[in-house]
This record gives C-alpha cells, structure tokens and sequence, in this order.
C-alpha cells in the first residue's frame, strides 16, 4: 500500500477535512534558519491554515501498521516498522520547496481559536489546547485533587502542589505572589470582616461600653498594661477625643470595645494632659499583647484583644461586684422619696395621689412667694382644703414610707413645711403661730389619729395647716427652742 | 410623742432644725460626724430646700447659715447626696454673689477653660451613661432607615462635638445593601479646633470604607446660625441630627417677657398662648385630676408665667420654622426629659433635684466613688448645668430643659409631623443598655418616642420628626 493515502501533499489549499496531515516537516529539523515565533494567537498572514478534526487531533497513534495494527505516532516512524515487515518502505525527505507555514485551528467552533486570524502556530500546541479546553480531565493531582486534561500539566504541577503557596484570609491558596497580591487587595472576606465587625459595631459594640465597670475597677489604679494601647493601625491625632474616639470604629474591629479607650481615658484623665502616643509608643507599652505589625494581622489581633478583654473580666470580677453596688445604703434618690414621704405622712395618700402633685406644686411656688403675698395662700387654701391636711399630717404620725413617688417634688415642699409644723409641733409656745386664721376653717373629718395627737399635743386644736413656709418664724422658734427646752428634745432621741 | 419610726428620723431633724440659726454653736458640729448615711441625706435635702427659700426670699443672712450648714455635711467625693448638695448649693451661692455683680465678676474673672477640658468632660460623660450612646443608635438608625434609597445623604448636626456617632453612621452606610450614598455631613459647633478634629476623623472613616464623603464645618452659636451657611442643595435629602440643643433656644430675657405678658398675644405663635391660657383659666378642679406636672406649671401668680406661652418660644420657633423651611427628611431631637424651666426658683430646684439625683445615682451605681473621671464628669458637666440651671436668670439662664410633651407641641406646631423610631433601632439600644450591666436604666417607649430613664424617673427623650406640608 502507498503511504500516499496518508499523507496528503502539503500544498492543497483551503481547509482539508478528516484526512490526517502528518506533517512532514519535523522539529528536528536542525535550524540554522530559527523560527520565529510569532505572537501567540497572531499567526502569520500567509501561513496555511490547517484545520483538523477533533478525532485527528486527539488520536495518539494515527499510523497504523497494517500487517501487525500497531499503531505510531510518526510516519517515520512507522516506515522504520514497514521495513521489519519486508514492505516497502519509503522516508520522506523534507522538501526543499519553501516552507509553507502552517497554522491550526481550533475544530470546536464556539472556541476563540477557530478562527483563522487566531489560528494556533503549533500542532502539539493546538492538541494540548483543544485536550486543555474542550477534552475531558482524566489526570487528577493526590495532593489537592485538582484535575488536568493534559499529562504534562498535570505532572508540571503534581512537582510544585504544596511547595510554596500564599493564604488569603479567606481562605484561598496561591502559588504565585502576583496574583495572591492582587487577590487579597479585592479580597470580599476581608471587606465582609470589616463589615462585620462595623456591623456588630453599630448594633451593639459601637457604642457599648462593654467593660464600665472595668474601666473603673481600673480607674485609680493606673493598669499600665492596658492603658498604653491605641488602636492598632490607626493614626490618632494627640488631640484627646481623636485618641478615643479613633478607638470606637478600630477598636470595634478589634472586637474590643471600649475598654481600650476608656482605659487611656483613665490616663489621661489622670495625668490631665494629653501624652503624644504613637504606635511605637503604643507597642513599647504593651507587653501583654502581641502586635503583629502587619495589617493582615488584624484578624488575630482581633482575637488576641478580645482574649485579652476576657482574661481582664475574669481578672476583676470582684471589683466590678464591689464598684456596682452603691456604697452607702440609699441612693439620691431614695432619699428624696422619703423625703417626700414624711411630708405625707397620711396613711391614704393615695386619695390624693397624682392631683397632689398640682396642688402642692402651686402651693410650693406660694410658699416661696408667701412673704409677701399672704392673700394667695388665702385664696389657696380655699380653695384646696385638701392639700392643708396633707401637709397636716406630721412626719410624727405614721410615716408611710409606701414608695409613693408619684407625689414628686410636691412633696419635698410638703416636707419642709412639714418640718416647719413640726417644730410648732414641739413648740409649746405655740401663740406666735398664728399667721391664718382662715386656716382654722379646714378641717376635714379624715384627720382622726393624727389630728387628736396634734391636739393632745399643742393642746390647740388642727390649726397648724400648711403655714406659709416664714423663714422668720422658723428662726424666732428655733431661738424659742434653743432657750428654752432643747433639753426635753435631746433627751427624746 | 413620736412614734417608734419617726423618732430616729425626725429627731435629729428637729434638734437641727431649732439648732440652725444659732450662731452660738462653733463649728464643726460634732454631732454632725455621728450622722449616718441616710439621715445626713435627709438633713441635706432639708438644709437644700431650707437654703433656697431663704435664697428665693433674698434672706440673705439665713441663706448664710444654711449653707454654712450645708458645707459641713457636703463634699464632692462623698456619697450621691453629698456630692449632689456640694453642687447644688454652689450653684446657691453663686445666685446670691450675683446679687453684686461687680464681686461676681470679680471672682469668675481668672477662670480659665482649657478647650481640651471641655472636650474631655464631653467624652466621659459620652462613655460613662448610655444616654449620649443609645441617642446616636437611634438617630443613626432613623437616619439609615430615612435613607434608604437615597443616593445623596446631607446631614446636620446641630453640634458636631462627639465623632463617634458618624463613624458608625458611616460604617452602617457603606454596609447597606445598594451600596453607599454620597454623603455629606455639616457640622455646626462653636469652637474650630472640635470641628477641624471631627472633619479630620470623619474624612479619615470614610476613606478608608470608600464612601464618597465631604464634611463642612460652621464655627457658630446656634442662636446666630444662618441657615444659608448650610448650603442645602436641592435633590439631597436632608437629615438634621439635635442632641441636647434645642433647649438652649428658649433662653430669652424673661423679664422683659413678664412685663409684655399683656403683648404676649401678639407673638408669633397665637395659639400657643390661647391654649397656655386657657391652661391657667381652667378649673383646677381639672387640674386636680389630671395629672398635668408635664410642665405647665399651674402656678397662677401671673397670667402668662407658663413658659410655653410666652415669647421665649419665638427663638426656637423661628429655629424650626427656618428648619422646616430645609425640608428635612428627618429630624430626629434629643433631649432632657424634665422640666428645669419652671419660672420660679423653687420650682427649679425642686425638679432638678430629682434629676440630678437619678443622674448621679447613675454615676454611683457604674463609676467607683474614687474615680477622677466622675468627679470630673460631676463637676463640669452636671455641676455646670445645674450651676445654670439654678443660679442664672433670663437669657444667661440656657439649660432650659422642658418635658417632651412640650417639646412634641412644639414640634407640631412647627408643622413637623411625628416619626415613630424603628423596632430594630430600640432593639439595638437596649442591647447597649443591657450591656452597661446596670438594671437602672430602663427605656420606654410611647407612641414613637423613646424615653430613657433611671429606675422610673425620665431623663432623655428621642424622638424622629418629618417636614409636614
């Protein structure tokens, strides 16, 4: 049989379909001429193009032996074969004929090289794409089971898989610089960390204040280790609110909260000036945690504060229970209250619950007036007869210490006219008293025990109702008391 | 005669009381020493009350004594009724010095105020409570909520002192889903260094998130503001932020108030004054039942002593109105929630006790006694404010804190119509509250408004408002 069916002389034109185009014109062709590499995918203008089927292009074997069916890469090399057969054999001399070049392309129609203009210059090149692009990947790494459709690639990478690789925070690998470089300056985990962070940040951390108590367990204390920390990576300016302020949005990101800020709070709050700090100063200081200068860093910095913020709470526990607790028994504003409550000192206040509150309001701004406008209180205690019982009923008598706090700052003015009546009360010279007489007309029936004990006492009858609040009069009862019976007082109590 | 519970309360009250005026007792009182706790607190708040009338009476001479009395048992770096008392009759007694100007001035004229103290006090009192923290959670939430398919974001701050509430707006922006706006903060305050600060770590926030963003400063009073410095534009939606401001637009020269009260009528804001008198001309059988301390003080000793009707309203209502005239999308007002602003001094004193008494409890029950940053917080921050609250009169006299339902009057009449704040922005304050670990603070919520209190008392109100055409 003639080799002719198998090769095909180079110099048809046009496209040759499903034949096989050995090319006769190898490699090994020593050159003292060297090729010239055109650009990839820029082939030269008057180069053949050479189309080949995708089953010419992945067949491995295309010369077959007929006698024995074995199969060769190369027609030279299956001629060497024939000539073991006693056939006759024939090697193909390279023609001396110009050298057409030749270009392929890619037989997949939707790939870019199927064009002509793109037309691949090499045939290993185009079999090696079209098995990379459009064949199937039968070659699998151990390593990290990344799988290849070409041999070589395969191999190629089988030799550097784990050698050298470059991790992004999210959890990507590298093998080249460049491109984990790249990678990581766009990288969505990073922004998505950040964002989480300012996120929590804005829901709970921005402004919370995780560690008051911590802040003040350390307050006096001068806790060196912490105080010294700025925030990490983030310029501040000397000015004091940059310093803590900086710390709200970084420090969040530290997941940190504020104690770091409020801590250098508690410095500078004590030194009363503000100390230039820098970062170098910031790490010099700190000794306990361990700044990682780079500003990938951040996530493990994160942790390691928020560690560190954790070991602190556990660290003073005690102090936060000690500082939280109010050290004398009652605060401003339970005093108050019971301020309030021995002004009334009814046993139903509640009659008079939230109205009350009116009355004695304008009774208390009379009470300031009342020096000079005695006719208002008049009209006043007219008209609220109620309220003069109230302030009636004596600290003496049945203090209801009920929590009645909706009486409110009325009742303070009850309590000092209160203590007024009450030093009448002790007063048994009572005749300077009198300041009204229309008082003498209030007396509701609901007075009972109080009113007989006032009685029994200023021998004179419930006429003590709210007087006007006379700074006078209380002065000119104190002499009266001091002269006279401060004996009988001190001996009661 | 006493009975068993009132004894050990009252007596040492009474001898006091009868031993006040005696000049003949040297100092110090010994007894003074033995006092426990809560009866010192109680003969405090006695003393207090005792010292102001004498004060609001112009007995000068028993004002004396009683504060006298007072400086034996008040100290700054006691327990809460101490320290509270130590400032309160500070504040007293330099309501009485004013009574000779020329010694007054005398004394306060070497004072120096450092800027970076001021900006200091500010951020303890921004760290330390939660008020200032759970205000911007739900402004910056208002706001994002406001915004939400805005492409352009103007907002200003009526007094750009504390970056941290734009840090996290900026942060919440550019985390939303359709990508950040373009953004543009104005800020308004009265001191450049705090502006130049605040623009410098704003510009540095926005940078580094890639947020289009420009800051403006305005170095002014906010009395003084021209609102064309603000330089709105059109096609921006608006957001104006006021933490803790607007009160300080009610000042007003009340005496000459009180002698136009007669004019007061023809004031802007006629229907103000009708309900203001028809407020006062109502029986007080009504008021009796209802409970109406919002503010209105009842007090009939002049027709038009109701602040709200009087021309002190007229700053800050041609504030809103110049507000309104922006069309804002959002206002979201913070405020103090009591009312300092009664008109006599009485009134004052006896309000503000209570507040400041849940705000120094506050301090108590979070910040150990020996804590500088408390006394420091206590002493410029509050003792500031009560200082003006109870020594200043007429436009001097700037923290004029009124209750909301004043202000939400106001604010409608202004033409600004309510926006409840959003269930998810109470849930991340209350988070913040929780994270104090503090159960005294509480926060309410009615109607849309927010209120935060310690224990039951209200201190700080938030609440979000539209431009209504």
């Amino acid at each position: 049989m003639s080799g002719d069916a198998f090769s095909m002389p180079a110099s048809i034109e046009g496209f040759v379909q499903d034949q096989n185009n050995a090319n006769p014109n190898p490699k090994a062709n020593p050159n003292p001429v060297k090729r010239k590499r055109n650009l990839p995918g820029t082939p030269d203008p008057d180069a053949e193009v050479i189309a080949l089927s995708p089953k010419t292009l992945m067949a491995t074997n295309r010369f077959i032996c007929e006698i024995c069916n074995k199969g060769f890469q190369r027609d030279q090399n299956l001629q060497l074969h024939r000539r073991g057969h006693n056939l006759p054999w024939k090697l193909k001399q390279r023609t001396n004929k110009e050298i057409r070049k030749k270009v392929y392309i890619c037989p997949e129609k939707t790939c870019v090289h199927h064009d002509p203009s793109r037309a691949l210059g090499d045939l290993t090149g185009i079999k090696k794409h079209y098995s990379r692009k459009h064949g199937e990947k039968n070659w699998k790494c151990e390593k990290c089971s990344k799988k290849y459709a070409v041999q070589s690639d395969w191999k190629a990478h089988f030799k550097t898989c784990g050698t050298r690789e470059y991790k992004c925070d999210c959890g990507t690998l590298f093998s080249r610089k460049d491109s984990f470089i790249t990678h990581r300056a766009f990288c969505d985990a990073l922004a998505e960390e950040s964002a989480r962070f300012t996120s929590v940040a804005a829901t709970n951390l921005n402004f919370r204040n995780d560690n008051v108590n911590l802040t003040h367990g350390f307050a006096g204390r001068g806790v060196q280790d912490v105080t010294g920390i700025p925030q990490f990576g983030s310029g501040f300016a000397q000015d004091f609110s940059g310093m803590s302020t900086a710390g709200l949005p970084e420090m969040v990101q530290m997941a940190s909260g504020n104690i770091f800020g409020s801590t250098s709070l508690t410095n500078y709050g004590s030194q009363g000036h503000f100390p230039g700090f820098d970062k170098s100063g910031a790490t010099s200081t700190n000794s306990n945690l361990s700044l990682s200068p780079l500003p990938q860093g951040l996530k493990e910095e994160g942790g390691s504060k928020g560690n560190l913020m954790e070991s602190l709470s556990s660290l003073y526990p005690d102090t936060q229970n000690k500082q939280s607790k109010p050290a004398a028994p009652m605060s401003a504003t339970a005093l108050l209250q019971k301020a309030a409550q021995m002004g009334s000192t009814r046993s139903n206040p509640s009659l008079f619950g939230s109205s009350f509150g009116v009355m004695s309001s304008s009774s208390s701004s009379h009470t300031a007036s009342l020096s000079s406008t005695q006719n208002r209180n008049d009209q006043l205690h007219q008209v609220y007869p109620n309220v003069k019982q109230q302030e009636n009923f004596m600290s003496s008598s049945s203090v209801s210490m009920s929590a009645d706090a909706g009486l409110g700052s009325s009742n303070l003015n009850s309590l000092t006219s209160a203590i007024s009546n009450n030093l009448d009360q002790l007063m048994f010279q009572t005749g300077a008293k009198q300041s009204d007489p229309s008082q003498l007309k209030m007396h509701p029936s609901s007075n009972s025990i109080d009113q007989s004990l006032t009685r029994d006492f200023l021998g004179m009858g419930n006429d003590q109702t709210s007087r006007p609040f006379s700074p006078q009069e209380l002065a000119k009862f104190s002499l009266i008391g001091s002269t006279m019976g401060l004996s009988q007082f001190t001996n009661n109590h | 005669m006493f009975q068993e519970e009132s004894s050990s309360v009252t007596s040492p009250l009474q001898v006091f009381s009868m031993m006040s005026p005696s000049p003949n007792l040297g100092s110090p009182y010994p007894w003074l020493r033995e006092l426990k706790s809560e009866e010192r607190g109680l003969y405090l708040i006695h003393l207090l009350l005792t010292c102001a009338n004498h004060v609001a009476t112009g007995s000068l001479e028993n004002a004396n004594i009683a504060l006298e009395q007072i400086s034996q048992l008040a100290s700054p770096d006691g327990d809460t009724m101490q320290r509270m008392a130590a400032y309160f009759t500070e504040a007293l007694a330099d309501r009485i010095l004013k009574a000779w100007p020329g010694l007054h001035k005398a004394l306060n004229s070497t004072r120096i105020t450092l800027v970076s103290e001021e900006v200091l006090v500010r951020k303890l009192f921004f760290e330390m409570l939660p008020f200032l923290k759970v205000a911007f959670v739900l402004t910056n939430q208002a706001i994002v909520e406001a915004m939400e398919c805005e492409k352009m974001v103007h907002i200003i701050d009526l007094n750009a002192a504390e970056p941290a509430q734009w840090i996290a707006l900026i942060q919440a922006l550019s985390a939303r889903p359709e990508g950040p706006p373009h953004l543009r903060i104005t800020g308004i305050h009265q001191q450049k260094e705090v502006l130049d600060q605040m623009a410098y770590r704003l510009t540095e926030e926005a940078e580094k998130l890639d947020i289009p963003f420009q800051f403006n400063s305005i170095v002014s009073k906010l009395e003084n503001l021209d609102i064309e410095k603000l330089r709105v534009k059109t096609g921006e939606a608006l957001a104006i932020s006021s933490v803790l401001q607007l009160h300080s637009l009610l000042a007003s020269d009340d005496e000459l108030l009180r002698k136009k009260s007669p004019l007061a009528s023809k004031n802007l804001n006629g229907i103000h004054l009708q309900r203001a008198l028809q407020m006062n001309q109502s029986t007080l059988g009504e008021l009796l039942e209802k409970d109406m301390v919002n503010g209105y003080s009842p007090s009939p000793d002049s027709a038009s002593s109701s602040p709200l009707s009087s021309t002190a309203s007229v700053k800050v209502d041609s504030f809103l109105n110049a507000l309104w005239g922006l069309s804002p999308k959002l206002m979201v007002i913070t405020e103090q929630d009591s009312n300092h602003n009664g008109s006599t001094l009485m009134d004052r004193l006896l309000e503000s006790l209570y507040s400041y008494a849940a705000l120094f409890d506050c301090l108590e029950s979070t910040v150990s006694r020996a804590s500088l940053e408390r006394l420091k917080v206590e002493k410029m921050f509050f003792g500031e404010e009560i200082k003006n609250i109870i020594a200043c009169e007429g436009a001097e006299r700037k923290e004029r804190h009124e209750k909301l339902e004043k202000w939400i009057q106001r604010l409608d009449l202004a033409s600004f119509g309510n926006v409840p704040l959003s269930y998810y922005g109470m849930l991340q304050a209350r988070r913040l509250l929780q994270g104090y670990n503090c159960d005294g603070y509480k926060m309410k919520e009615e109607n849309g408004y927010v209120v935060i209190c310690w224990q039951d008392r209200p201190l700080f109100s938030v609440s979000a408002w539209r431009c209504m055409k």
